[in-house]
């Protein structure tokens, strides 16, 4: 019987060729949500996360989540981390894996099955080559090449310092400036995501969302003539839309990083 | 030139096979020669709000399949002499659609047609990618409502970077907005989006707004399109909104709420 398939399988057109590819590998960027677990003591995690989602059911809505446990490394009690990734699912999360635990606890994540994702202290190393967070820096590159910089700067090829996009950015499209300022010149859509590595500037209405400086720079800023977004992130920080005051909805303002808190100010 | 012109929305039951028949027999009305082509592979009503259902013999797929040719599939209209439909099939599945099928089927209405409408199924699937996928023009249909616009926004991006005309870098395919379905009653009562609302957030041109009417219905219960009705407040605002594809500049009628006066009340409108 078995083989009867296997040799009808040989002779039908369906015959695998090691020539033809079976995947290809493309480098993307998905944004994942950093939880950062800050207390061993659980009593409140079921009801905290689901008030949180509740604030923005749709953000939220299968969104990658990489549990931190820097905050609990050195806490002795043991963590219940299957109810913390049921608790998560149950939520209509998606839990990427763990990162920054003790090795203690690192093992017992892994024991349970789950996904250990490399330390932030391991990605920080490998980032200082990036020139320093100057953004000044990047927008002239001969400034570079004369004076000494502290970090060997990353080879960046050609002068693309900037991406420019002159259609509206619609619900369902994504726009990634790798390794520079993304410049949209029309309206970004609810339900449109625009990414940076650099500064993001917006020059029609953010409806959609907005995230610059993904890798990690925290002086990366957006500008935008009339905020009124799903969703702001600088290096990872974020506000949804109910996190963001009236006050500068429907504003002119930009968007920075102070003291680690994502920052809205008008013009 | 023939163009090619895609009725579409993303969700579904808002209005894009009414929109496609109105368009049909308001261009026909013009003097146009003019097909409407139903891509609901699996679904097909086209073929009931004309009137045209007991006719068909052969459809989009037998034509794709080489079954039959496209003279065999093309149904006259009573109505108009210049207006014709092509069925979509009942029976096949959507997987019987493929691009060189699709492209040969247009390329031959072409040799024939002043404007061929493609009336797009619901979603953004393989009836609705084909559907846009050779459009000159889009009609987005829209109604007054936050999902129904956050679909249309969808479907214009799609229009912007999937389509024939974004593929090989041609002049982009020309945006024409439809919001069917409208109530300005309803808009001042705050249950439905406004059209400066909708303008604002699509940011296309728009070539009319569409009342709620029960008219509408009765049209296709008869299978008759709504243009040609006359006594329709829909109606109207379709064959004002063909208008205003044609390049006429028209000021728009029904966008306001008025309540009906005495006569009004009286006769009814
Ligand atoms: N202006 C209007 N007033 C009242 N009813 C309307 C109006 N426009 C459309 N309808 C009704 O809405 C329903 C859906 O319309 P229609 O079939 O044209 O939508 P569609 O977008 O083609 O739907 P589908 O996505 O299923 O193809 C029909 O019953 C139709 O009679
Ligand atoms: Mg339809």
């Amino acid at each position: 019987m078995r083989t009867d398939t296997i040799q009808s399988k040989a002779n039908g057109k369906n015959v695998a060729k090691e020539s033809t590819p079976c995947f290809e590998l493309k480098g993307s960027v998905i944004t994942m949500i950093e939880m950062r677990l800050l207390q061993s003591n659980l009593d409140f995690f079921s009801i905290q996360l689901d008030k949180k989602v509740r604030q923005a059911a749709d953000f939220f809505l299968r969104a990658p989540i990489v549990l931190d446990l820097d905050e609990v490394q050195n806490d002795d009690n043991e963590i219940d981390f299957l109810t913390i990734a049921e608790t998560i699912r149950a939520n209509n999360l998606v839990l990427v894996g763990f990162r920054n635990g003790s090795a203690q606890q690192l093992k017992q994540v892994k024991n349970l099955g789950f996904n250990i994702l490399p330390d932030t202290s391991d990605r920080v190393s490998s980032e200082i080559e990036l020139p320093a967070n100057n953004t000044a820096e990047k927008h002239t590159p001969a400034q570079n090449q004369n004076q000494k910089p502290k970090y060997t700067p990353k080879p960046t090829g050609v002068a693309s310092y900037s991406r420019t996009v002159y259609q509206p950015v619609r619900s369902g499209q994504q726009i990634y400036a790798k390794d520079c300022d993304l410049v949209i010149l029309n309206s970004v859509s609810a339900g449109a995501e625009i990414i940076a590595d650099g500064h993001i500037h917006i020059y029609g209405k953010l409806r959609g969302r907005a995230l610059a400086g993904v890798h990690g720079d925290k002086s990366a800023r957006i500008f935008c003539s009339n905020l009124e977004a799903e969703l702001i992130s600088i290096a990872g920080y974020y506000r949804v839309i109910e996190e963001i005051e009236d006050r500068v909805k429907n504003q002119a303002v930009q968007i920075y990083l102070k003291d680690e808190r994502v920052t809205i100010e008008k013009f | 030139m023939a163009k090619i012109i895609v009725v579409t929305s993303g969700k579904g039951g808002v209005g894009k096979t009414t929109t496609s028949a109105a368009f049909g027999a308001g261009l026909a009305l013009k003097g146009f020669r003019t097909v409407v082509v139903d891509f609901d592979i699996g679904l097909r009503n086209l073929d009931l709000i004309m009137g045209c259902e007991r006719r068909v013999v052969y459809d989009f797929i037998n034509v794709i399949q080489g079954d039959a040719n496209l003279n065999q599939a093309l149904i006259k209209t009573k109505q108009l002499d210049n207006l014709y439909i092509l069925p979509a099939s009942q029976t096949k599945d959507k997987d019987a659609l493929t691009q060189e099928g699709v492209e040969g089927i247009l390329n031959g209405l072409k040799e024939t047609f002043d404007y061929i409408i493609c009336d797009s199924p619901a979603g953004i699937e393989r009836g609705a990618y084909f559907a846009m996928y050779f459009a000159d023009e889009a009609i987005i249909v829209t109604n007054p409502e936050v999902s129904s616009v956050r679909d249309s926004d969808r479907i214009l991006g799609i229009l912007a970077s999937k389509s024939r005309r974004a593929v090989e870098n041609l002049e982009p395919v020309k945006e024409h907005l439809v919001l069917a379905r409208y109530s300005p009653k309803r808009v001042i009562d705050g249950d439905m989006l406004s059209v400066d609302d909708v303008k604002d957030l699509l940011d296309i041109p728009l070539l009319g707004a569409v009342p709620e009417s029960e008219s509408v219905l009765l049209a296709s219960n008869r299978g008759i399109p709504v243009i040609l009705d006359g006594k329709s407040d829909a109606g109207d605002a379709y064959s004002d909104a063909v208008s205003r594809f044609l390049g006429e500049d028209l000021p728009h009628r029904f966008l306001h709420y008025q309540k009906k006066g005495f006569f009004g009340r009286l006769f009814g409108s």
